[in-house]
């Protein structure tokens, strides 16, 4: 079945040759990296470590990117400056639970569509 | 070259590995994830033809992993894919010796493909050269290329084998069709200087008023036509040899200004004021009697010392005894397999005739009458009646024809055209005659 014109898969199989198998394999282990990733951002930013905040960020927003989920890459960017300008923990606290929140919402779209995958 | 062995150094597992299998969609690319800088580094002895480097990593910085690695591989090609949208980090890392440069955007995927099939293609071609110049190494090995066991032709191997071993200015001095070039080749393709270029340059091929500018280049505006810049010869050949063929037809004026570069070792563009440093190796010939023309006041004795360095005297043929028929022996295989024929015998009266003759033309006289012979046979034998020696034929039998006085100069035009590779200016030259009178005469094809 074709993916939907908006599909979060888009740049993926743009990068996989289109081949169902890997995409599925990829979004596995986005799945599987990106619980960890938010964990660390949270625990960084609970226990006021800025640098960390800024790396985990940093790291992630490249993967964030390549869902074609626009919100929640600014979001994404914005932790990152923040951290990098030492803005209050409390205030990068609530954008990462915003960012969080956002991204529950994509993940179910992204798992729906490589449940479609052929 | 088969495979592109690629290393991605990539902390974030996700796009490390979707990188990785991205490019693995070429067969011809094997390629290895590392997650940190120390990663990369302690597996360098895999060798990598190419480096995608994130900036940004746990351990140590991309730019601390690019001067580890450039400390051991300074040719390596290193690609710096980061997430820091900085100019100055990209112009410090470009400067720092970075192959590329990009942030991690939508278009990462087909500039990092594109980027890693240019490298690709230029580590092909390197690869390509480099066979080529071991090829063309092995074919001016000195035995492959000068033929011979005669004790005057051991005398220069020897002579050959300490010029390679130097950077010493070789004169190399014989009649003409001796072998100087091939002999001038050799000693650049055996030497340490074989992989930078070889240049040769006839001094009596180029009229005196533009020698300068092809030994020395010039700037642009330099001179009327003069409508873009071009690096002159010795600034080609640096690192390399340079040849000059026919040392003893520079004029007065040339010569100063040559002695000049060989004891500066730089040169300045005409129209030019940059000085320019060059390491380039000089080889000379010349079938005149160089300390000859110095007694008569016609070469600089102080070039002429410059230019001695080691002398190379190769013997003409008719004092190499029995080379003339190994020579000939080789020649007729070379031509038996060029025109796909069987390799043919030289009767014992043609090897008498070829012994008996005098060779002015020496070696490559020698070339042309076998390939003349091989042509004409039409068995297996080459016999007496195949080998013709034309030069001495016009020499011999020239009075006898009872031609005009014309007809004469037609001929003896047409016999120094033929031996200076129909070089006008030299035949002009050697025979007293203005050059246009031979254009004339080519023009109205009397010759």
């Amino acid at each position: 079945m074709e993916a939907p014109e908006t599909s979060r898969l888009t740049l993926l199989r743009e990068y996989l040759g289109n081949d169902p198998i890997q995409i599925k394999e990829m979004v596995d282990l986005f799945l599987q990296t990106f619980p960890e990733d938010m964990h660390d951002l949270e625990m960084s930013c609970m226990q006021q470590k800025h640098i960390d905040i800024q790396k985990t960020a940093h790291r992630l927003k490249s993967s964030v990117r390549l869902f074609n989920v626009g919100k929640s890459v600014d979001m994404i960017l914005e932790i990152e400056t923040m951290a990098k300008n030492r803005a209050h923990c409390s205030q990068i606290l609530t954008l990462i639970q915003q960012f969080k929140t956002s991204m529950e919402t994509e993940v179910e779209i992204i798992k729906k569509e490589a449940q479609l995958l052929s | 070259m088969n495979q592109l062995k690629i290393f991605v150094v990539e902390d974030d597992l996700f796009y490390g590995e979707l990188l990785k299998r991205h490019l693995s969609l070429n067969p011809d690319n094997e390629v290895y994830l590392f997650k940190t800088g120390n990663e990369c580094l302690a597996n360098m002895y895999l060798k990598p033809d190419v480096i995608s480097l994130d900036y940004g990593l746990p351990d140590i910085s991309g730019l601390d992993v690019m001067e580890k690695i450039r400390v051991d591989y300074p040719d390596l090609p290193i690609i710096i894919v980061s997430g820091q949208e900085d100019v100055k980090t990209a112009v410090d890392l470009l400067k720092a010796g970075a192959y590329d440069y990009f942030v991690k955007d939508k278009n990462t995927k087909d500039r990092l493909w594109n980027v890693i099939n240019k490298i690709r293609n230029h580590l092909k071609l390197q690869s390509e050269l480099n066979e080529l110049k071991v090829e063309v190494s092995k074919k001016y090995a000195f035995r492959n290329i000068i033929k011979g066991n005669s004790p005057a032709i051991h005398q220069v191997f020897h002579l050959m084998e300490k010029a390679v071993k130097s950077n010493i200015t070789v004169s190399i001095t014989g009649e003409t069709g001796t072998g100087k070039e091939l002999v001038a080749k050799a000693i650049h393709y055996n030497s340490p200087r074989q992989k930078k270029p070889f240049i040769a340059i006839n001094v009596s091929a180029i009229p005196g008023e533009l020698i300068e500018s092809e030994l020395f280049g010039y700037e642009k505006g330099a001179f009327t036509g003069a409508n873009s810049r071009k690096i002159g010869k010795f600034e080609l050949a640096s690192g390399g040899t340079l040849f000059l063929d026919e040392i003893g037809e520079m004029d007065a004026n040339m010569q100063a200004k040559l002695l000049r570069v060989i004891q500066e070792k730089e040169i300045t563009r005409i129209g030019g004021n940059q000085i320019i440093k060059v390491d380039t190796r000089l080889i000379v010939a010349t079938n005149r009697d160089l300390a000859r023309e110095m007694n008569k006041g016609n070469f600089r004795e102080d070039l002429y010392y410059r230019l001695l360095g080691l002398p190379i005297e190769l013997p003409p043929l008719r004092q190499r005894g029995n080379d003339i028929l190994l020579l000939a022996k080789f020649f007729t295989g070379e031509f038996c397999k060029q025109n796909g024929v069987n390799t043919k015998e030289i009767s014992e009266a043609a090897q008498n005739k070829l012994k008996s003759y005098s060779y002015p033309g020496n070696v490559r006289e020698l070339r042309s009458v076998i390939e003349l012979a091989v042509v004409m046979s039409d068995g297996d034998v080459i016999d007496e009646k195949h080998i013709n020696f034309s030069a001495s034929n016009i020499t011999t039998d020239f009075l006898l024809e009872e031609a005009s006085l014309a007809e004469y100069e037609r001929k003896i035009i047409k016999y120094y055209l033929e031996k200076y590779d129909n070089n006008v200016v030299l035949t002009a030259k050697k025979l007293g005659i203005g050059k246009s009178t031979i254009y004339r005469m080519l023009k109205n094809a009397e010759i």
